[in-house]
């Protein structure tokens, strides 16, 4: 990735930019080996950002775990205000990416899966050595499973969540060491 | 006090948001908020026991997608979803949807959703259970023959529209019945042109009217009425002041206006709050029924405040599958209730949205004042959603008393850093017209006419 001109601060002030501007439905980049898509349309295809369902069966002990407690208002000023209680963290802004670190947010509500079915190995564990199109977790939207992929070369830093977990839209999941 | 929901996810934000959270914790209900990037700093987000994050600001991609709010309650594990108004509140699929996934959907079947947001279904339904409806043809007229004999019947002027026709196009009003076969020729080869589709609609054309509705709650076998509301002050089709009672009807009128609706009800066997919404002819004084709305709607304080019936919290309780405690003789309708919508937006300048930071905010107080607002110092309004910031309602023992209290809390209110329409809504109830109560839907436009 290192002639690669683009970075993720980069695709974030795209989406940023797209999710402003009112006449942009859909964009789609290609650069040097990275595919970016992005769509305001219903039932469009998510080319990478989501990949197409993987054809695991849905667990059949499907996690119904009591939401989340919110704190009361003394909550200390740079938390977002939705901060789940226990050992989860749900800000980007509390986690500080480093440029050489890439962090896998929840592209959509849903349950977290560290493991293609229950009790079968997790996907991948801290610090083990990831691919681009390694897949590192699962997440359940509506019984479709769609697979996360780590998008650079490197290792499993941290993982913040665990295994059958809701979580949020945007909530980090797990961060990954660049190489 | 429920026995099957015992938590409620409020899919929709701002203050009606509040308003569900409000009932959920009186009733003794978890309340689970969902909201997108762009509200992440707002009250329902702090107020609710557990707040979720479904998408960016857009509400294409958050408040109004289906399939992640779904994923949220599936995955969060909540037992029912309150859509509020807007968003999904009328969509049968998204009614169905719950349905499928076990979810309690807080309103009615996606079956009457379906039916009653259907306008000709709606209409064959009203007709059916002796509801008056505008007089004119019964569905499409495709033979010219029987559109004169139709057009003859209904009287002038009517209105000619074409059944493939909307958004203003394909209409005419025929005045008298000199013009009517060449207008209907017309309008019918201009149809075959443009739509390819001759076929038209006539009804009576209503020029002078007051816009009425029926505020019913019902659990599938008994249905209440809580009277009705009259919002007839409206700017382009957008409602700004509703008030209860109608200062239009008297007694008798009144009670065959909501018998009229309770019948509608319950021909579909009705199950939720619902609305049903009528037009008002101020010429030959006689209602008519236009749609069903079948959700919780904006104005529902107004009921609230003339009856003391707490109509979420009745409608959360007949998702629940509990029979209407209430019977219609222990409803009792008393004072007068006036609410003005506050928009941020700048009525000196053609009421143009003006979204920002609220950098005071001072709500006003005292008897009979109900403010329903999600504002707090220092909100920051965001451009994605309505302009609608909160509801001012004030009740009164009689119609005078609430338009002075009125005028008193919109001066007591403060709301600084952004142009609201607090002081045009001033403007609009101290006028004579608003103030006589004779005034049909073009009052506002005539008053904002006669500032410039």
């Amino acid at each position: 990735m290192k002639d690669l001109d683009i970075g993720f601060d980069d695709l974030k002030r795209l989406t940023k930019w797209m999710r402003e501007s009112d006449d942009i439905r859909e964009i789609s980049l290609s650069y040097n080996g990275l595919d970016f898509f992005i769509s305001r349309n219903e039932n469009t295809q998510r080319a990478v950002t989501v990949e197409a369902p993987v054809a695991t069966e849905p667990s059949a002990s499907t996690a119904s775990p009591s939401p989340q407690k919110n704190k009361q208002e003394e909550k200390k000023a740079p938390e977002v205000a939705s901060a789940p209680a226990g050992k989860t963290v749900s800000s980007v802004a509390e986690i500080s990416v480093g440029d050489n670190e890439h962090l896998v947010t929840a592209p959509m509500v849903g349950t977290f899966y560290e493991a293609p079915k229950p009790g079968a190995p997790a996907f991948v564990k801290v610090g083990q050595k990831v691919e681009p199109r390694t897949i590192v977790c699962i997440i359940e939207v509506m019984k479709l499973m769609n697979n996360l992929e780590a998008k650079f070369n490197g290792r499993v830093k941290e993982i913040y969540v665990e295994d059958q977990q809701p979580v949020e839209f945007g909530q980090p999941i797990m961060l990954i060491e660049k190489e | 006090m429920l026995n099957k929901i015992k938590s409620v996810m409020i899919a929709n934000r701002g203050e009606i948001s509040l308003r569900i959270i409000r009932a959920c914790q009186e009733l003794g209900v978890e309340s689970v908020a969902i909201y997108s990037e762009a509200d992440k700093d707002t009250l329902p987000v702090k107020l609710a026991d557990t707040a979720i994050c479904i998408g960016p600001a857009p509400s294409q991609s958050s408040y109004q997608n289906q399939e992640a709010i779904i994923s949220a309650a599936l995955a969060f594990g909540v037992d029912a979803i309150h859509p509020g108004y807007g968003f999904l509140s009328e969509k049968a699929d998204f009614a169905q949807k719950c349905e499928e996934n076990g979810i309690i959907f807080i309103g009615p079947s996606a079956d009457i959703i379906g039916k009653m947001g259907d306008k000709i279904e709606a209409r064959k339904i009203a007709d059916s259970a002796s509801v008056p409806t505008i007089p004119g043809s019964d569905g499409v007229v495709t033979e010219p023959k029987r559109a004169l004999e139709i057009a003859e019947n209904v009287g002038f002027p009517l209105l000619i529209k074409a059944s493939a026709g909307g958004g203003g196009r394909g209409m005419r009003v025929v005045k008298s019945k000199d013009t009517l076969e060449k207008d209907l020729n017309e309008i019918m080869s201009e149809a075959e042109v443009a739509f390819g589709d001759s076929s038209v609609y006539i009804e009576k054309y209503l020029t002078d009217i007051r816009h009425i509705e029926v505020q019913l709650l019902a659990d599938g076998k008994n249905c209440v009425h809580l009277g009705e509301r009259d919002c007839t002050a409206q700017r382009r089709n957008q409602k700004l002041v509703e008030e209860a009672p109608s200062p239009a009807l008297g007694a008798a009128q009144r009670d065959e206006l909501c018998q009229s609706a309770v019948r509608l009800a319950q021909k579909v066997g009705y199950k939720s709050a619902g609305t049903v919404e009528y037009v008002f002819d101020n010429i030959d004084k006689k209602f008519y029924f236009i749609e069903m709305n079948t959700r919780v709607q904006v104005e529902h304080p107004v009921s609230e405040m003339i009856t003391g019936v707490d109509i979420i919290k009745e409608q959360i309780k007949i998702a629940d599958g509990q029979a209407l405690e209430i019977k219609q003789e222990d409803i009792v309708l008393s004072g007068h209730a006036i609410e003005c919508r506050l928009n941020a937006e700048d009525p000196e300048n053609g009421f143009m949205p003006c979204p920002g930071t609220i950098s005071n905010y001072r709500p006003p107080g005292g008897f009979g004042i109900r403010m329903d607002s999600h504002l707090e110092s220092g909100y920051k309004i965001p451009p994605y959603y309505d302009s609608m910031i909160g509801k001012l309602i004030c009740w009164g023992g009689d119609r005078d008393e609430a338009i002075v209290r009125m005028t008193r809390a919109l001066s007591e209110m403060k709301v600084e850093g952004i142009k609201t329409t607090a002081q045009f809504h001033v403007e609009l109830i101290n006028s004579e017209q608003f103030k006589s109560g004779d005034f049909n839907t073009v009052f506002v436009a005539s008053l904002l006419e006669k500032k410039n």
